[in-house]
């Protein structure tokens, strides 16, 4: 029931912008973009300098197509991990999301953002990890085990909101629920960590970027 | 101008008081969702596997006299059920090799299997997760996978015997004033005239006893020492039929048109339109009604 909890806490807490705007004519000229946005996420350098066991980037663009803002995000991220008996695994990998978000806050003149959306997600990567273990029975094991060019998929609802600072500069940020994992599992190492959508001891999870964004204007917005 | 969430001037305060009011909200149950997700460290390997006896006719389980379960190069004692075992698998290798003794027979069986090691976390370290059970039997034993994710308390691999044919089954009854009634006797041993197998509780009454009919003769002698240090003698005779019932078992003799008589109870052979009462059923069903 979890995932459905979180999912209602997000409807519920964006559904008083949702219908709380009157509906109005829209005409076509709506739906050509005033700019591009370009996003540098804020978290991950933060969280690389922070934690030793990450390092990465993530990015984003998005368009406005009246209410609409079409988004991909790319990033890339390692994980770096080692036990206290001695086991260590490592990844590193690239990643995806492509989909869109919906502004509650179309009458804005600035059109800054309070969104729902929805992403799909898409990662590859490469993974290696050493296994130590001891068992009473069966003995030691000690093994080193590679999976390469694996792929992952999933999909996320995000919401969140993208505030203009100052002339082209943005900020903003996208918390996101991750679900609806699907691994290659064909290996002989099963995937600890995705990069992108985070570990994988659980069937969702959340994420959360901060991104400072740049707006490069096509046409001046009314 | 901050550089966090700014008010706007352009926008109604009271309608950005509650946007800012409510994303606050939102972010703050992220980071604390974000925060308590942590993995567990406990089912870390899913390496038991359950093996259960069952009758080949319907699948049901079956209660077998186990001797001994051993695992091949290793020495160990492991929970031992009158139905089957649970066993733990080797998760450093793909296969074990399992010897199962029981009263009957000796069964030898090769388990496979997939094991794929996972690094759970800082704490925990790695954990095993074990599926794609496969199952053959060296010994020429009905084998089958059940459920091909070892762990929990699913059955796993059952062991298929073929049927027993030669189970006559008697309950022993008096008469009442009130009809027929239900009989109880307490038996200190049994004996057969060919070597045989009886199972039956070692303390308490019985109402019904299941015995063994020699599968080579048409008749067979049994009796049965009471606790009162009385005796009866029963006799059985019958027809033997050959015929393959189940391609594993082969072919096997059947034993129909069964006749019993004693010294001490008076047999009779019940009425029933569920079963044809003289022939042997696996499992047994009741055949003679014994009168003290």
């Amino acid at each position: 029931m979890r995932p459905f909890n979180n999912i209602l806490l997000i409807i519920l807490l964006t559904s008083h912008f949702a219908f709380s705007q009157k509906k109005d004519s829209v005409n076509a000229k709506a739906f050509i973009p005033t700019g591009i946005r370009l996003g540098y996420d804020l978290v991950s350098p933060g969280r690389a300098a922070l934690v030793n066991t990450f390092d990465g980037f993530e990015a984003s663009v998005d368009v406005d197509l009246y209410r609409y803002y079409p988004t991909v995000e790319i990033g890339n991220s390692a994980r770096s991990f080692a036990s206290v008996n001695g086991s260590t695994y490592t990844n590193t990998g690239d990643y995806w999301r492509a989909g869109v978000d919906v502004n509650f806050m179309k009458k804005d003149p600035e059109k800054n953002m309070f969104f729902l959306g929805a992403r799909y997600g898409r990662a590859t990567y490469d993974e290696e990890a050493t296994i130590i273990t001891s068992d009473p029975v069966w003995g030691s094991y000690n093994q080193t085990l590679q999976n390469e060019s694996l792929t992952a998929r999933w999909m996320e609802l995000t919401t969140g909101m993208r505030i203009k600072v100052w002339k082209i500069f943005w900020l903003g940020y996208t918390a996101r629920f991750k679900f609806s994992l699907k691994l290659d599992d064909s290996g002989d190492l099963l995937t600890t960590d995705v990069p992108g959508y985070g570990t994988t001891d659980r069937p969702t999870t959340w994420g959360f970027s901060y991104y400072a964004l740049v707006k490069l204007p096509i046409r001046k917005a009314k | 101008m901050g550089l966090s969430f700014p008010a706007f001037p352009y926008l109604c305060p009271l309608f950005m008081n509650k946007v800012i009011k409510r994303a606050s909200v939102l972010v703050f149950c992220v980071l604390v969702a974000a925060c308590l997700e942590q993995p567990d460290c406990f089912n870390l390997i899913n390496n038991s596997v359950n093996i259960s006896y069952r009758k080949i006719a319907d699948g049901a389980l079956d209660t077998v006299a186990i001797e001994a379960v051993s695992i091949v190069g290793l020495d160990s004692v492991f929970a031992l059920r009158n139905t089957g075992a649970l066993l733990p698998l080797d998760f450093t290798k793909n296969t074990i090799s399992v010897v199962l003794d029981d009263v009957e027979r000796t069964r030898l069986l090769a388990i496979g299997y997939r094991v794929q090691p996972q690094f759970v976390s800082e704490e925990c370290g790695p954990r095993f997760q074990l599926s794609d059970l496969t199952v053959s039997s060296p010994s020429g034993d009905s084998v089958r996978v059940l459920s091909s994710t070892p762990g929990g308390n699913s059955a796993h691999i059952g062991v298929y015997r073929c049927p027993r044919n030669n189970m006559v089954r008697i309950a022993f009854k008096q008469n009442a004033s009130r009809g027929v009634i239900r009989d109880t006797v307490v038996v200190k041993s049994t004996s057969a005239d060919f070597q045989a197998f009886t199972i039956y509780p070692s303390a308490g009454s019985l109402s019904f006893m299941n015995l063994p009919l020699n599968s080579n003769a048409s008749s067979t002698r049994i009796t049965l020492q009471f606790s009162d240090n009385t005796e009866a003698k029963l006799t059985f005779t019958y027809n033997l039929v050959r015929k393959t019932v189940y391609q594993v078992c082969g072919e096997q003799t059947f034993i129909t048109n069964v006749r019993a008589s004693a010294d001490v109870f008076d047999m009779e052979m019940v009425e029933s339109s569920r079963y044809v009462t003289d022939s042997i059923y696996d499992p047994p069903k009741i055949n003679f009604a014994a009168f003290q």
